[in-house]
């Protein structure tokens, strides 16, 4: 038979992929994961501020999805379904740990009761080193919402939807947060 | 028209409110108002908006290494399922693709190739395929019967590979041939390294690693729709 000129095999594209991997594919997970581990890590270190930590978590977040992926929807992009995730896998991380400490928690004040040792910068080189410095030194709950809303774009709703706080309690952590950096920062 | 003053601290609360775009009217009349009397809160304002708008242009990050290893160790076994792959929904495959597709993966099950390694006697294993079918096969991939049962697989898919190569892309053969290069590398190493430590878990793990890796990058190639 005479060879006829056939177009090239298509990449799966990342939809594709999340249908194959809601089906058990894992080669098609781990395109997932590549797109999207960048993002899943951000957010992972800034949130927490500790690079094995946010490695770890993102880690974390990557296999819940995989256990979750029967029941995303398409209702929104993957990227986003997987960002909230993140967010949901390092505030449960957070309430584990301070379960573990044994201490009370009703908002995001007593999220600030954590130690400040914990918090260590990242070493991101470049000229946002010292914001990121800065923002790694926050008072965990004032770091959150900081994080949340004016690195992620997340509004004061969601984010006090996700902490189960008032979005005036977010506003008000969010403008101590910012006071605190600007403090940092011309020190 | 004239504003009520309002205090340092109400104006630079005011100031964080116009970053979130969330000022009335009044207030940033009240604000503004402040603002031209108040060089300190006027500074706070400057600062605050470039930290705002610095913290929105922050740079992606990277994890200090690959994590991947990580989460497909949690992960559970793939299960590879004729069904799922008949039912695709890439909508780009035709029906004659994936009846091809599924043709390839029925001849390897029909050679009995699929197996599931298990641990056996103390030898570290991991799981290399599971099949919906009834028949599983206990081996260790240290074992000689587990090292044969995947150089069987290994050459069972090469055939197949081979017998397809004229249908596949080119580039994507080149990038197949380049990735079974480095895993019989990595494989080669691993083997090695266990000869000279027979009692190592760890390096009869990583064989059967490498081994698994290179099974499912055939298994996928194997199965990769032609050009058509």
């Amino acid at each position: 038979m005479p060879a006829t000129p056939l177009p090239v095999m298509p990449t799966p594209s990342l939809s594709d992929d999340v249908a194959l991997a809601a089906r058990g594919d894992r080669r098609a997970f781990e395109r997932l994961y590549r797109a999207h581990v960048d993002k899943v890590f951000t957010l992972c270190a800034r949130m927490v501020g500790e690079r094995a930590r946010a490695e770890d978590l993102t880690q974390d977040v990557f296999v819940r999805a995989w256990e979750k992926l029967g029941q995303f929807r398409g209702d929104s992009a993957f990227g986003t379904w997987l960002h909230r995730m993140a967010v949901n896998v390092v505030l449960n991380e957070r309430q584990a740990e301070k379960r573990r400490r044994e201490r009370h928690d009703d908002g995001i004040e007593d999220m600030d009761a954590l130690p400040h040792s914990e918090v260590r910068p990242l070493p991101v080189p470049g000229l946002s080193i010292d914001l990121e410095a800065a923002i790694a030194g926050l008072p965990p709950g004032a770091k959150k919402v900081f994080v949340l809303h004016d690195v992620e774009g997340y509004t004061h709703e969601e984010i006090a939807g996700q902490l189960g706080v008032t979005a005036g309690g977010c506003k008000a952590q969010l403008h101590r947060a910012r006071m605190l950096l600007r403090e940092a920062l011309n020190r | 028209m004239t504003h009520p003053m309002i205090t340092c601290d109400d104006a630079q609360l005011l100031v964080s409110d116009r970053l979130d775009g969330t000022l009335s009217d009044t207030e940033s009349a009240q604000l503004d108002a402040h603002l031209a009397a108040c060089a300190a809160c006027r500074e706070v304002a400057r600062d605050l908006e470039q930290i705002h708008a610095a913290a929105a242009s922050l740079p992606t990050l990277t994890p200090s290494h690959d994590l991947w290893n990580g989460i497909d160790a949690r992960i559970e076994a793939p299960v590879v399922s004729l069904e799922s792959h008949r039912r695709s929904p890439i909508a780009r495959w035709s029906t004659r693709q994936f009846a091809a597709a599924a043709a390839v993966l029925m001849a390897v099950t029909a050679g009995g190739t699929w197996f599931v390694a298990v641990r056996s006697e103390g030898a570290p294993t991991v799981p290399v395929a599971t099949s919906p079918g009834p028949r599983t096969e206990l081996v260790s991939v240290a074992s000689e019967k587990g090292m044969a049962a995947y150089e069987g697989e290994i050459g069972t898919l090469r055939n197949i590979i081979e017998t397809r190569r004229g249908e596949l892309d080119s580039a994507t053969v080149a990038v197949l041939e380049k990735n079974l290069k480095l895993i019989d590398q990595a494989i080669s190493e691993s083997k090695a390294a266990l000869a000279s430590d027979p009692a190592s878990t760890f390096l009869a793990d990583q064989v059967s690693r490498a081994y698994d890796t290179k099974l499912e990058l055939l298994r996928s190639a194997a199965m990769l729709p032609s050009r058509t």
